[in-house]
């Protein structure tokens, strides 16, 4: 039988698919799987199916589609997986599979989301009328799942300026991003004065940029690439690119393989991504000396996608502070980029026990290098009641 | 493929709720397989209970049904035990993940058989306290089916395997009916049928809670990764320090292929240039270790040892077992795939048995690595190779035949720790006659007159308990058996 | 008709031959265990004494393999010999292999050296209608089919003969002493704790009316007396008429001590185990003692006693009584083993 894969869009490659030995050893560290039960929920399962659709035996529809919308993306089963199947790669091949024949209103919901995203001035304006909507409390109308989902935004932070140039030495660029800039300028402000301490030469475009990720976990390959090459081209003569967004950092590593079938921006991605620098990988002095303790959220980005762990609880210690772990074995929040939008049910069962996670810890303030997680964990905090602030890693030592 | 009645599946849905029963292609497809590289699988239905009550609900509609159950845990079983065939009834006990009490005056706790094994051991580690049968897959197969299996790993040399670990059970009989079997108390009166259920591959019951032993921490334990130019005298040393009175907890071997497809991915610093290394741990009093470390210090030296590194923190002894137990794993950066051997053989035949697999995988042209529970004798030959070339998986299959007839030849058996399953099915009459066969046919058709409980596995097919056999006979006035 | 066959093929061709004639057949071994479970007259008796082989014994694998008549007492000196021990076993004299297994018979040092269940590997089986089956196999750990030898062991011969076992043996320790105190048994009670909660894994911690015994087994380092107690050696069981074994959840064996020492019994109580052995008169005090136990999560069983004491030698029917029926048709199909030792409760 002949595989039932679209042609022309990237898919799960057999390699990738033979590599998978069916050992288990991914279900425990799966946090669908571990909410679920489910075969059908885990990435052994998942794998099973790409297998399956490769083999001819099931469309790249129905419950095929379910079950990758399910997958958080998190590749949690990476780090856990002793035969290295590269799980991130294979669910977004099997993402923009499943997006090239989605139909119907998820499909609208998808394309609408990810078009706003990817337009600066879109994103912006759409911003304001949140932030309004936010203020006369409108927002309560909306069903629990997307209220969650949608960044708490002020007029202050849509008025916070960008970051200026700052600074002496080396040039670091920043990516401004997409929801970074309408809803976490703060946190550009306190990475730029970060970057000033560590002795780099800031410079921030003056608008925003999306550097693609939403729209390549989502499967729009196309929208994604796009994304890329402007990114690259935007920020290829810095001497380093700083994101401070984990999901960001993470995407922009991968720009090469993205551009894999254009030779000429291949090349490019290749030198682009060597000098694209997580903002807690930068060895800054922090600003201020704080006491007491500080949860530590991993995102799913940093840790298992980037090995970043470390650098946070160096960070955070050389300021005084004490890093504590959340004692959850780093599960992913339920944020994953659109995930809690498009997911409402699991994306709340995550964000709740991780808010409870973190509430057990007993620090009155947790780090998170990522918006997505942010806004997650905010939201589920304040749903149990806890005023636990929730800042980047460089806002707590700015 | 076969498909479950319409009418019966919504008899399911009734008990467990209509989310939790799988009747789609795909669905049925994922549950047809499990952590072997059996691939007839052949799944009907799959139900997804969340208690004793809904298992037992699901046993009676399968029942009436006159269903083939095949249980199953995590599905990490490497023999084919949880594999449905003809389009049998998959019971999934993923969702039963709750342990239920923890009773630390009587050091026991009692579990739901979809708690992972390691979740055990991590939720009493406050009290000082674990759960010590430790295969390695123990991150993700449940208690469940380590009950159904007997798991062993490592510390079993010491510890023992998962019968002495089970105090008792909870189980769903065949016509759903709930039994308590043994608990906290030792030694009820009869014959025990706790222990013959530990062990019987899913095929007496369906176990829906679990009492487990919990076992305190030793005040001290040291772990040590010992060298040695050939495999025979590693082995010596094995056999000697177990001679000379001393059984460490766990007594490793890796061999050569094996040290060097691990440590790329490790980084442990493991001694890639020995034919052979020995991870073994002792514990107990700090007297204790003292005697063991001695012991296997001293054996080793009279045996060529190379060097001895001992684990200087809880670092470094967990990034040695890490590399113990991320062997299956690392085989795959050799090739795709790989097939795990279990063959235990009487520890005095280990070097024989294992010039003999050389040997045999050479002749096959076969990849060959070696990691094993030196200590009982129990050995894990993994051949790694890639399921697309047909002729390989052919030669990877004449090997593993090879080395089985080997293991039995030196009066070992079919499997120490994996289970029979499907897989050695049909290899049960290189070791036991028709006779036996016939009265664990018996055994199991006690616990299953109708012989639904995961059909197919164990027993050869035509190993049948004749209808006589079981009676209908009354005990005599005043008795009960 | 009173037989001791010489070969297994023997045995097994007598109780085929009885099974088809219908006549009962009493198993015995050393006649240790003839005074356990309901009286039970039968037409012939098989005796195994005969059976007393030592097939195979490799001192390096740990493991023994004995025909079932084998006297227990003999066995440890051949392995004895070698520096090892059947360490889980309650080795009496007089005890054949197969005898020791068929009642499941564990020692004293059970807290460390777990049950006798745990040890039997391999078994050969004369069933009652004349096959002779085997079940598990020569390692010392393994998972091939069904576990036939722990069917075997506590079935009282109702299921088959044991000609043949084979036995996982353990290194003597470097190290071993009992010891002993004496004092109230409140007292002895707080000290029991104190041991339990001092050494790593003692073998035993015992206590009698007015006594704790302790066995510590190990590193010479670590086998020092508790404070307030001398070396000694293993307390004999309670002496009475007969002899009742109670099992209950180790953490109630506390209570059930002070209940006992108030009540003035003959006890002696396995700490950590929920092992109690208890001294009985008549059948009212085997009545009694099995109501404690039952109280407490448990149940009792008669060990030993006159044919009058052993109306009711097991309590009441446990759960999964219909499958060891099921059981014992398969292997007995006539039901001529020891007939009718199982007995139900009695009511009054």
């Amino acid at each position: 039988m002949s595989s039932s894969w679209k042609v022309g869009i990237p898919a799960p490659s057999d390699d990738d698919l033979n590599k998978c030995v069916a050992c288990g050893l991914c279900l425990p560290d799966c946090p669908t799987f571990r909410v679920t039960g489910l075969e059908t929920a885990s990435p052994r399962g998942r794998i099973a199916a790409m297998r399956a659709v490769s083999e001819g035996r099931v469309p790249v529809a129905g419950d095929f589609t379910v079950m990758t919308d399910e997958c958080l993306a998190c590749r949690a089963c990476e780090a856990a997986c002793p035969s290295g199947v590269p799980f991130g790669r294979m669910i977004e091949a099997a993402r923009a599979q499943t997006e090239a024949v989605r139909t119907g209103p998820g499909k609208a919901r998808r394309r609408v989301i990810t078009g706003v995203i990817a337009r600066p001035r879109v994103l912006r304006a759409a911003a304001w009328g949140i932030a309004t909507a936010q203020l006369l409390r409108l927002d309560h109308l909306l069903p629990r799942g997307l209220r969650m989902a949608t960044p708490r935004i002020t007029f202050r932070d849509l008025r916070t300026p960008l970051p200026e140039a700052a600074g002496e030495g080396p040039m670091a660029m920043m990516l401004v991003g997409c929801v970074m800039d309408v809803a976490f300028r703060p946190v550009h402000q306190a990475t730029a004065r970060a970057l000033v301490r560590a002795g780099y030469r800031v410079v921030v475009p003056n608008r925003g940029g999306c550097c693609g990720a939403l729209a390549a976990h989502a499967g729009e390959i196309e929208s994604a690439r796009a994304l890329a090459r402007d990114r690259i081209a935007q920020f290829e003569n810095a001497d380093i690119t700083v994101v401070d967004s984990a999901g960001c950092s993470a995407h922009m590593a991968t720009y090469a393989e993205l551009l894999a079938d254009d030779p000429e921006w291949h090349a490019r991605a290749l030198q682009f991504e060597t000098r694209v620098r997580d903002a807690v990988q930068i060895d800054a002095p922090s600003a201020r000396l704080i006491e007491g303790r500080v949860a530590v959220h991993d995102a799913c980005h940093h840790l298992h996608a980037q090995g970043i762990g470390p650098e946070v609880r160096r960070t955070l210690r050389q300021a005084g502070a004490t890093p504590i772990d959340l004692g959850d074995g780093g599960r992913c929040c339920g944020a994953g980029g659109l995930y809690a939008a498009l997911e409402p049910e699991m994306a709340a069962t995550l964000g709740e026990q991780k808010a409870r996670a973190i509430i057990s810890t007993g620090a009155p303030v947790v780090a998170v290098a990522n918006p997505g997680c942010a806004i997650q964990i905010r939201a589920h905090l304040e749903a149990l009641g806890s005023d636990i602030e929730v800042r980047h890693p460089l806002e707590i030592v700015d | 493929m076969t498909t479950i009645a319409r009418d019966v599946a919504s008899q399911f849905a009734a008990v467990v709720g209509r989310d939790h029963v799988l009747a789609g292609d795909l669905a049925t497809m994922l549950y047809a397989r499990d952590g072997s590289i059996q691939d007839d699988g052949d799944c009907g239905l799959v139900v997804l209970p969340a208690s004793t009550e809904e298992v037992a609900g699901c046993m009676r509609v399968a029942a009436a049904a006159g269903l083939d159950v095949v249980p199953r845990g995590s599905g990490t079983g490497l023999t084919g035990g949880a594999v449905p065939l003809a389009g049998s009834l998959v019971i999934s006990l993923s969702r039963m993940n709750r342990i239920t009490e923890v009773d630390v005056p009587n050091s026991c706790a009692w579990v739901e058989p979809g708690v992972l094994n390691l979740d055990i051991s991590t939720a009493v580690a406050h009290l000082g306290l674990f759960y010590a049968p430790d295969p390695s897959s123990q991150q993700a197969c449940s208690i469940g089916g380590n009950v159904g299996t007997n798991a062993g790993g490592p510390h079993c040399l010491a510890y023992g395997v998962t019968n002495q670990h089970v105090l008792g059970m909870e189980m769903v009989m065949a016509d759903g009916e709930v039994v308590t079997l043994g608990g906290p108390a030792p030694d009820p009166p009869g014959y025990d049928l706790r222990g013959v259920v530990v062990g019987s591959e899913g095929m007496m019951g369906v176990v829906t809670r679990i009492c487990v032993r919990l076992t305190p921490e030793p005040p001290a334990i040291r772990t040590m990764l010992l060298d040695f130019p050939t495999i025979s005298d590693a082995a010596a040393v094995v056999e000697q320090v177990i001679a000379a009175g001393v059984i460490p907890a766990s007594l490793e071997m890796m061999d050569r292929n094996m040290l060097r497809t691990i440590e790329p991915f490790v980084h442990a610093d493991l001694p890639v240039d020995a034919a052979a290394a020995l991870l073994v741990e002792v514990d107990g009093t700090p007297a204790d270790v003292e005697a063991g470390t001695d012991a296997v210090q001293r054996v080793a030296a009279a045996n060529n040892v190379g060097h001895v590194r001992v684990a200087k923190d809880e670092d470094e002894r967990a990034l040695l077992w890490k590399a113990r137990k991320s062997a299956f794993g690392a085989c795959a950066r050799v090739k795709p795939n790989y097939f795990l051997h279990d063959c235990v053989v009487p520890r005095s035949r280990l070097v024989e048995v294992m010039q003999a697999i050389i040997e045999i995988t050479d002749r096959e042209d076969l990849i060959c690595l070696n990691v094993f529970h030196a200590g009982d004798g129990n050995l894990h030959p993994i051949i790694a190779f890639d399921r697309r070339d047909a002729d390989e998986v052919e030669r990877v299959k004449r090997a593993g035949d090879a080395i089985i007839r080997k293991c039995v030849e030196v009066g070992g058996t079919l499997s120490g720790e994996h289970g029979i399953g499907l897989e050695k099915r049909d290899y049960m009459p290189l070791v036991f006659t028709e006779e036996d066969l016939e009265a664990q046919a018996c055994m199991r058709r006690a616990f299953d007159p109708d012989e639904r409980l995961n059909p197919h596995k164990v027993l050869p097919l035509g190993a049948r308990c004749g209808e006589a056999m079981l009676g209908g006979r009354e005990p005599p006035e005043g008795t009960w058996i | 008709m009173d037989l001791t066959p010489t070969t297994r093929e023997e045995l097994a061709e007598a109780l085929a031959v009885a099974s088809d004639d219908g006549r009962t057949v009493a198993v015995r071994g050393g006649g240790t265990e003839s005074r356990r479970g309901r009286p039970c007259a039968a037409d012939d008796s098989v005796c195994t004494l005969a059976l007393n082989r030592v097939v195979d014994y490799s001192p390096a694998d740990m493991i023994i393999t004995v025909e079932g008549g084998a006297l227990a007492t003999d066995v440890a000196a051949l392995i004895g010999a070698k520096g090892q021990r059947w360490a889980s076993a309650d080795v009496r004299p007089g005890a054949t292999v197969g005898g020791i297994l068929s009642a499941a018979r564990t020692g004293k040092r059970r807290l460390r050296q777990g049950a006798v269940r745990d040890s039997l590997m391999e078994v050969v089986v004369a069933t009652g209608d004349g096959r002779l089956v085997v079940g598990g196999g020569r390692t010392v750990k393994l998972v091939t089919g069904f576990d036939l030898p722990r069917l075997m062991v506590g079935s009282l011969g109702t299921l088959g003969v044991i000609v043949q076992a084979t036995l996982k043996l353990w290194p003597d320790p470097m190290a071993s002493s009992w010891f002993t105190a004496e004092g109230d048994t409140t007292d002895m009670l707080a000290l029991a704790n104190d041991v339990l909660a001092a050494y790593h894994r003692p073998a035993a911690v015992i206590v009698r009316p007015g006594a704790m015994d302790a066995c510590i087994e190990g590193a010479p380092e670590d086998v020092v007396a508790p404070d307030g107690a001398r070396v000694s050696v293993e307390p004999a069981n309670p002496e009475g008429t007969g002899l009742v074994e109670m099992g209950v959840p180790p953490a109630a064996l506390a209570a059930i001590v002070r209940r006992l020492d108030q009540a003035g019994e003959v006890f002696e109580a396995w700490m950590g185990t929920g092992i109690c052995r208890v001294a009985v008169a008549d059948a009212r005090e085997v009545a009694s003692v099995r109501a404690l136990a039952v109280e407490f999560g448990g149940h009792a069983q008669i060990l030993d006693g006159p044919d009058d004491l052993r109306a009711d030698p097991f309590g009441p029917v446990p759960p999964g009584a219909e499958v060891m029926r099921r059981m014992r048709a398969a292997f007995d199909p006539a039901g001529i083993l020891n007939p009718g030792l199982f007995a139900a409760e009695v009511t009054a």
